[in-house]
């Protein structure tokens, strides 16, 4: 198994490349979605401790709004895509072709509607992943939750606390500066998929 | 008043009136809470497995049920709890997406939820209060003053055990 302590800085790039493809396919794809310009960070790649991911992102109690895929097939993992409530019923006004500030509570309707950004999201970072490793990944259907950050993430850690220590986490930042969007975009391997990805970009 | 005594995840700590032990956002993990009223000495654990069985890394006694309750009670021990006089409370252990499974554990808050009984069981220690399942996460505060727990959620607000 791989030590995720120890990953190098080439092989952190290499991962972080991911996350560039990723974002350039996401990028477009949200901005068409929403029909505004978003913008996405540099994504970065890093090692977390596994008890202190939630601290990493913004607080255990902080209150999101969270969309949740597994991968599947040649590489598993899991991807979560989160942002304030005030961001999740901005989405919904435009997703939904409502006048801003129109949403106060999010339906179902408005909770589908949200669902399916996060897996164009993924789509897009899943595409680029597939292409640049050559192998074949499913996602699966989305889940959606409002909750504490800390409660959202807490079944991630556990599932990877079987056979790790440490999370590697690629994340993209996105945000539009009109309507104030914000979020954050999650990408978590599995310790076994990690080599399988490092191998494949010939950095294993 | 001293601040409140901080639990994170697979973490557990032990100690006595007035302090207070708390710990934040459980979703599928649970917290494990003894008190000894007698003695007014109580113990938080925040455990993220059921067994050291689930794991490859099994150094830390407080990540898994079945090694955080004998510890605690060990740990309580040293301060002049008896087992007798120590009764449980137990928390968390949601499924916070609806329908998620996670192979190959399938629903873990019910199995951790499960698992922290059955180490209950095993020890001869009573549960006088849960509230475990659902979709919501939950934060805990334990007073070791009268071994009352408040449970915080977003969904039902303050639940006092």
């Amino acid at each position: 198994m791989i030590d995720l302590k120890n990953l190098t800085p080439f092989q952190l790039d290499a991962l972080k490349e991911i996350g560039n493809i990723g974002a350039s396919h996401a990028d477009t794809a949200l901005s068409e979605l929403l029909r505004k310009k978003v913008w996405i960070s540099v994504p970065e790649a890093k090692v977390v401790p596994l008890d202190e991911v939630p601290q990493e992102f913004g607080g255990a109690e902080k209150m999101v709004v969270g969309v949740y895929l597994q991968m599947q097939g040649q590489i598993s993992g899991n991807i979560l895509f989160f942002f304030s409530q005030e961001t999740a019923m901005t989405l919904a006004d435009i997703l939904m072709n409502r006048p801003a500030g129109t949403t106060k509570v999010l339906n179902e309707m408005d909770q589908s509607a949200i669902k399916e950004t996060g897996t164009i999201l993924a789509g897009s970072c899943l595409t680029a992943l597939s292409a640049l490793t050559n192998k074949e990944i499913i996602p699966s259907i989305p889940y959606y939750a409002m909750d504490m950050l800390g409660a959202l993430v807490d079944f991630i850690i556990i599932n990877l606390s079987q056979n790790a220590e440490y999370a590697m986490i690629i994340q993209l930042e996105f945000s539009e500066s009109e309507y104030k969007i914000d979020g954050s975009f999650l990408l978590l391997p599995d310790p076994q998929s990690l080599e399988v990805i490092l191998t494949s970009l010939g950095v294993g | 008043m001293d601040d409140p005594i901080k639990v994170g995840i697979a973490d557990l700590k032990v100690s006595t009136a007035p302090n207070k032990i708390v710990t934040n956002a459980l979703g599928s993990c649970v917290a494990i809470v003894l008190y000894d009223a007698v003695h007014r000495i109580g113990g938080l654990a925040h455990i993220m497995l059921p067994s050291t069985a689930f794991s490859k890394i099994r150094s830390n006694p407080a990540k898994f049920a079945d090694t955080a309750v004998p510890e605690m009670i060990s740990m309580m021990k040293q301060l002049g709890a008896t087992k007798t006089t120590t009764s449980a409370k137990i928390i968390g252990g949601a499924q916070m997406f609806a329908n998620v499974l996670v192979e190959p554990l399938g629903n873990i808050g019910q199995r951790n939820v499960q698992a922290a009984k059955e180490a209950l069981a095993k020890e001869s220690i009573n549960i006088v209060a849960e509230d475990t399942g659902g979709d919501c996460g939950k934060s805990v505060e334990v007073n070791l003053e009268n071994g009352e727990v408040t449970v915080r959620s977003i969904k039902y607000g303050i639940n006092k055990l």
